[in-house]
Parts: C-alpha cells; sequence; structure tokens
C-alpha cells in the first residue's frame, strides 16, 4: 500500500467520534470526562470496549489537572487498562497528534481497531488562574525574569501580523464573530452567541494591546474520543467511513524571537507533509471544509495562510467577502472552533477532528455546510509557537 | 440529526462540597542549570553587553545565544557582542499581571531584532529579545507607529546588576 | 571567561481545587453520613472503591452505591516513622491498605496499632465532626 511517498500496510478510516459538553468548569474527575467521550464514539461506532486493542491518550500539560503522569492517570477512563497504551503530548496541537498516533497503530498493522481519546480539566488549576499555569513555558533563564503573561506572545504575534499584512481589528474580530455564531449549533458549546457583533469584540476588556478578551478562547474543561480501524475492520464497522488521507507533523523552536511572527512556517511544513501523502496539490480548491486551529480570532487567519488555504495577507479579505461561512465556498470553522465551542487544551483540537468526521459523512445537523464534503482537513498548533499538526480525511 | 447527540458532563459555577482545595505544601524551587552559552551571555549582561553566538557555516548569528547550531547541528564558532541598539519587530501593550491580575500601569513589550556590527539580517532569522520598551506609551502602541522605530539598550546601574535579562531596564525609544 | 551557573526560581500554583466526580460525590455525602459504601457496576456487578461513574472493565455508566460491612482486612501495610521533610514524627504510624470482602480496590488510611499484621480484621473509628472527606475516618482500630 502506498501513498505518494510514503509506504504503509493499511489504509486507516475514523468510524465513531464521541465529545462531552465543554464548560468553565466539569464535576466529573478527569477520568470520568476521558470515559464519557470514549463511550459516546464507541457507542457510535457499535464497538464494546473488548473491540479495541490499542489506546492512544492525549493530555496537556500536568500541571492543569494537578495530577502527574497524567496520560497514565487517565488510561483506565479511557479504555486503556491491560492494552498497549500510549500518551503523546504537543501542547495544544495534541488534539490533532493523537488521531495522527492512532494512525501509525493502525498503518502498521500493529493494531485493527484504536481507540484515540484526549482530556483536559483546567479548571483544576484554580488559583491564581489556570492561566498562570502558562508562566512555566517560557525559558526560565531569558524571559521569566521579565514576568510574560503568555498574551503579550499572543498580541505579539497578532499586532506583527496586523502590521504585515495591513489589517484591522475590526477584520478580525469577523473570525470571533463568525466562529462564536457557528457554535449556536454545536451541542457541546461553551459559548455561543447568536447575537454577537464586531463591536462587542471591540468594547470588550482590553488585555493587551492588540488582544480583547473576546478574541481569546476560553478556559475549559471537556473531553474528546475517536475510534480509528484499519480498511478490512472499518468496512465490517460502518458504511460510511472516513479515510485518512493524509498527515503530518512538525516543530520548531522554542525562540520565538529570532523569527518573522507574521507567517507560521512550521504549519505550512506540516500542512506540506500532509497534502503530499494525501496527493493534494491545491489545497484551497481540493479541501471543501476546514478546522485550522483558532485559539485567538487572528489565529484562524494567520493558520489558513500558513495551510496554504488562502495566499499570504489573503484570509481577512476572504473572511470579509463571506468565503468562510458555512454557505460558502471555503467553510472554516463551521464547528464554532476554539472561541465558540471551548478550548480545553488537548480535546479542543480532537473536536475539531471529529467536526471534521461528522461533516463529510453529513451528520453535522445544524452546523452542516452548504457544499458538498468529501475532504476535509483539521489542524492545531500549540507549545510555544511551535508545532504545527494536520490531518486530511476524506470519502 | 446534529452530532455529537447529547453530549454529557456536568457543569457547575462554584460549589463549596466536594471540592478539595489542595495548597501548595512548600513550593518547587527550581535552580536552573543556566548553561554554556546561557551562563556566557548572562556573565556579559552583567558587564553591561549584549553578546551572541555565530555560526559560520550558515552565517546565522544567535542571541539569546546557542551552544549549538540548531540549523547545521554543530558547535558555534565565536563569540560576538551586539551593538545595544536595535529596531522593534512587533510590540503589544499589556493590561495584566502574568496572574491575570489587572496591572497598575500598562506595560509596553516587544520583541527587538538587534544589531551586531558586521553583520546584517532580514525578517526571516534574526537576533532578537523579548524586553520592555521605554519612552513610548499605550497609544504610540495602537497607532501602529513603533514598527521598525529604532531602539536602544538601558542597562541599570553597574551596582544592581545580577547577571540577568533584567539587567537591562528597558529599550529606549531613540528620539526622533 | 566568567560564567553564570545557577538561575534560581520558583514554580508555583497557589492552589488545585479538585472535584470528586458526580458519584465521588455521593460517596462523600456518604462517608459524612457515617456510611462506608462502594460503587456497583450494572454489568458485571463488581463493587469498586473508591467508586467512579464508569465500570473500567465493562466501560458501563455506574450509579449505584452499596453500602459495605465496615469491617477490612490489612491487605499490606508499612510503618512511617518521619515527616515529608524528613523530620522524626512524635509518634509512628502506621499506614495500611485496607481490603473490603468482595470488594475491589479498598481504602488507604491509617490503622492504630501497636502490632499491625497482614490479615488483621479492621473496623473505622469515625470523627464526632464529619464533613465529607476521607478523613471523617479518624483511623482504623483492630476489630
Amino acid at each position: 500500500m502506498t501513498g505518494r511517498n510514503l509506504n504503509f500496510k493499511h489504509r486507516v478510516a475514523v468510524v465513531g467520534a464521541g465529545l462531552t459538553l465543554f464548560r468553565r468548569r466539569m464535576l466529573e474527575t478527569p477520568q470520568e470526562l476521558a470515559w464519557l467521550a470514549a463511550r459516546q464514539a464507541l457507542d457510535e461506532a457499535g464497538l464494546t470496549l473488548k473491540d479495541i486493542d490499542c489506546v492512544v491518550i492525549g493530555s496537556a500539560p500536568d500541571a492543569f489537572d494537578g495530577v502527574h503522569m497524567k496520560g497514565e492517570y487517565l488510561a483506565e477512563g479511557a479504555g486503556g487498562i491491560r492494552k498497549p497504551v500510549v500518551r503523546v503530548y504537543v501542547g495544544g496541537a495534541t488534539g490533532v497528534f493523537v488521531p495522527i498516533a492512532a494512525w501509525w497503530h493502525a498503518a502498521s498493522g500493529l493494531c485493527k481497531r484504536v481507540l484515540a481519546v484526549a482530556e483536559e480539566k483546567m479548571s483544576h488549576a484554580a488559583k491564581p488562574h489556570p492561566q498562570y499555569v502558562f508562566r512555566y513555558i517560557w525559558d526560565p533563564v531569558v524571559e521569566r525574569p521579565i514576568s510574560p503573561n503568555l498574551l503579550w506572545i499572543f498580541a505579539m504575534e497578532m499586532h506583527r501580523y496586523m502590521y504585515k499584512c495591513n489589517v484591522k481589528k475590526e477584520d478580525i474580530a469577523l473570525v470571533a464573530v463568525k466562529n462564536k455564531r457557528n457554535a449556536c449549533g454545536h451541542p457541546s458549546a461553551q459559548l455561543c452567541n447568536p447575537h454577537i457583533k464586531v463591536e462587542d469584540v471591540l468594547n470588550s476588556e482590553v488585555l493587551v494591546w492588540p488582544v480583547n478578551r473576546l478574541d481569546v478562547s476560553p478556559v475549559s474543561d471537556g473531553a474528546a474520543a475517536v475510534v480509528l480501524a484499519s480498511e478490512e475492520e472499518a468496512r465490517r464497522i460502518t458504511d460510511t467511513p472516513v479515510w485518512i488521507k493524509g498527515i503530518g507533523w512538525t516543530l520548531d523552536t522554542t525562540h520565538w524571537t529570532n523569527r518573522e511572527l507574521a507567517y507560521p512556517e512550521y504549519v505550512r511544513r506540516a500542512a506540506e507533509m500532509a497534502y503530499r501523502m494525501a496527493g493534494i496539490d491545491n489545497p484551497r480548491k481540493q479541501i471543501d471544509v476546514a478546522e485550522p486551529y483558532d485559539p485567538f480570532d487572528y489565529k484562524e487567519l494567520h493558520h489558513m495562510e500558513g495551510l496554504g488555504l488562502a495566499k499570504r495577507c489573503e484570509a481577512p479579505i476572504l473572511t470579509r467577502e463571506g468565503v468562510t461561512q458555512r454557505d460558502g465556498d471555503l467553510p472554516i470553522n463551521p464547528s464554532g472552533g476554539l472561541l465558540g465551542v471551548g478550548n480545553p487544551i488537548a480535546a479542543a483540537g480532537l473536536m475539531k477532528v471529529a467536526e471534521i468526521f461528522w461533516q463529510i459523512r453529513g451528520e453535522a445537523g445544524a452546523r452542516q455546510v452548504k457544499k458538498p464534503v468529501y475532504t476535509g482537513l483539521a489542524q492545531a498548533w500549540g507549545d510555544l509557537m511551535q508545532a504545527g499538526t494536520v490531518i486530511v480525511m476524506g470519502i | 440529526m446534529t452530532k455529537p447527540k447529547n453530549p454529557r458532563g456536568t457543569p457547575f459555577e462554584e460549589v463549596a462540597f466536594p471540592v478539595f482545595e489542595m495548597p501548595h505544601v512548600g513550593k518547587a524551587r527550581y535552580s536552573y542549570a543556566a548553561g554554556w552559552a546561557l551562563g556566557r551571555f548572562l556573565a556579559g549582561l552583567k558587564e553591561g553587553k549584549i553578546l551572541g553566538t555565530v555560526c559560520k557555516k550558515c552565517g546565522r548569528v544567535f542571541i539569546p545565544p546557542r551552544m549549538y547550531c540548531s540549523y547545521c547541528f554543530r558547535e558555534v564558532d565565536e563569540w560576538v557582542e551586539a551593538s545595544g541598539e536595535g529596531v522593534i519587530h512587533t510590540v503589544v501593550a499589556s493590561y495584566i499581571e502574568a496572574t491575570r491580575a489587572r496591572a497598575g500601569e500598562p506595560k509596553v513589550v516587544g520583541v527587538v531584532k538587534l544589531e551586531v556590527p558586521g553583520f546584517s539580517f532580514d525578517d526571516h532569522f534574526f537576533p532578537g529579545l523579548l524586553h520592555y520598551i521605554c519612552g513610548a506609551t499605550d497609544e504610540d502602541v495602537k497607532n501602529m507607529k513603533l514598527f521598525g522605530a529604532r531602539v536602544r539598550a538601558r542597562f541599570k546601574p553597574p551596582e544592581q546588576r545580577t547577571g540577568s535579562v533584567t539587567d537591562i531596564e528597558c529599550f529606549e525609544v531613540a528620539g526622533p | 571567561m566568567r560564567r553564570v551557573k545557577h538561575f534560581p526560581e520558583v514554580m508555583e500554583i497557589e492552589a488545585y481545587v479538585y472535584t470528586a466526580g458526580p458519584l465521588g460525590a455521593k460517596w462523600l455525602e456518604a462517608l459524612r453520613a457515617g456510611k462506608l459504601t462502594a460503587a456497583c457496576c450494572p454489568k458485571c456487578g463488581r463493587l469498586f472503591m473508591p467508586p467512579k461513574m464508569y465500570c473500567p472493565y465493562d466501560f458501563e455508566e455506574v450509579k449505584e452505591l452499596r453500602e459495605v460491612e465496615p469491617l477490612g482486612v490489612v491487605e499490606t501495610y508499612t510503618v512511617v516513622e518521619r515527616d515529608f521533610y524528613g523530620r522524626p514524627l512524635p509518634e509512628r504510624k502506621v499506614l495500611a491498605f485496607i481490603k473490603f470482602p468482595g470488594v475491589e480496590g479498598g481504602l488507604i488510611h491509617y490503622v492504630k496499632t501497636d502490632a499491625p499484621r497482614i490479615g488483621m480484621k479492621v473496623r473505622p473509628k469515625w470523627r464526632d465532626a464529619r464533613s465529607g472527606l476521607v478523613t471523617d475516618i479518624e483511623h482504623f482500630v483492630e476489630a
């Protein structure tokens, strides 16, 4: 079996997905959250725990849930006891890295049916605020003495993007408006707001200019899960498996003060890896729907360009023209993204993968995009402006 | 049918029971090894100098300095000293502290692209530092005039320097 | 060539706030009422302590708590002589893993005894003022 540039044993498909609610604080323990999502994914696939042979778990810093070795802690709730289990972690990019790692398990022939689970409980790091955990991400020697807040780095990237591409805050706020409205069709959404306008975003509390409160995704608890199966198994499980056509992932350095911030080079490379495998050379035309990572509204634009879905500095124009709405020519984040559904760090990316899965199957209901969907893409981003993970799925 | 069907979970606002507050029993105190390159960098800051390393193979200059060139994957060749001047690559005004509490005064911070005599850099890869920008207000940040502005490092007086990036008090915007 | 060798820093989150989960909350309320309970899986009938809202074997949802006879058996124990910082404790403490017949899992708790042994039968000594924590049981004593 070959894809371009790649030799592997089995084609792999996604056959089920599950999500919990995404909210600021959830009562369930981290394992219970993982179980809720995993169970829903198994039910959708018509499988039981006995049918699963391997488990992949993704979860972001242990410092959020406040339990060390969080992957192992979650294993039981993710169905991963007495089985091969692996935890993967690339910060926010984890959510898309989890199905990538699950793909390795199935494509190699090592496993037949893989359960991939991502969970995050940020509310545990309660005092002073979960955002304080991000304090540990900075270089201890040259950055921490300045006491930076993580929002600074995003504000700097956003401001540089605005400068290089001549974009105003109003244009960027359109993304927050689109996503928070889109989220109203999502049963798990934390921040659905059907009436939100650009003025609301621009008038919200200024945190670090140019970032306002409504430009940022919320702190959330939540979990997501998908079930992957190799070709033979997938066809037995469902009539509509969604094939994984391409995967890509790239890491850059943490020395973010040494590079041009207006363009995410590492996302471009991850996307190229996935496109090469999927046989895509014109992503703008060949991708029908995309879920790029949007922890901030400008990030959706930034990533659209890194993914090649828009030319450099073209993404705000496409947004303004309505091309990225659900009824547009290139729907972007029909789920409502992180801005609308929520941002439990690792689970958020997997929520996007689940969205593409349901869109391709025509099961997104109120969120289903207007145009027919054959190929979709989900992308996540993480760490200190470093990691890009991309997955291309289709039928 | 709209998927996900009936997502589960029990959200709550603030409850008194049963939540377990686990205050820190003694803070974890870390003593980070500064390393071969940053060790010299910090000593240089104490002397009032901004030092960097050079890989002669690709021509890159690293500030903050590294011991190895991450691109050629070989040891760096020599040390250089930056002039202390640079231009603003990007800048923001922060109204919040690291703890998310509101700050008393807006802080202007940014990435400074540094100048090293004998070298020139494009925007793709350059020696740069995160630091406070002084001589600029949050209004200057908002009207986007600071991009590309020339700045110069202002060091603290020698007796106040400890061997840290805070030995530089800020990068001061040069006059018009 | 001078070098700065170390760079001190502190990593602190001031406090974590954990939740017990929906079934865990009921288990703690039962403790507050002076009862020891275990979660019961509707499919395989296994009893679990501490409780969780799913059965790790069948992956079924678990909603029921059943009262358990508070007569446990010491499965294993250790004698603790020093505190968290290495200072000697005023009094030695016996920390044991206590299992209850028919229940998977058990409790980690202190046993007040001078002669601990594996297989010792123990009963909980409840505090008068309880607040819904594992420490509502002050310690276990030989039954």
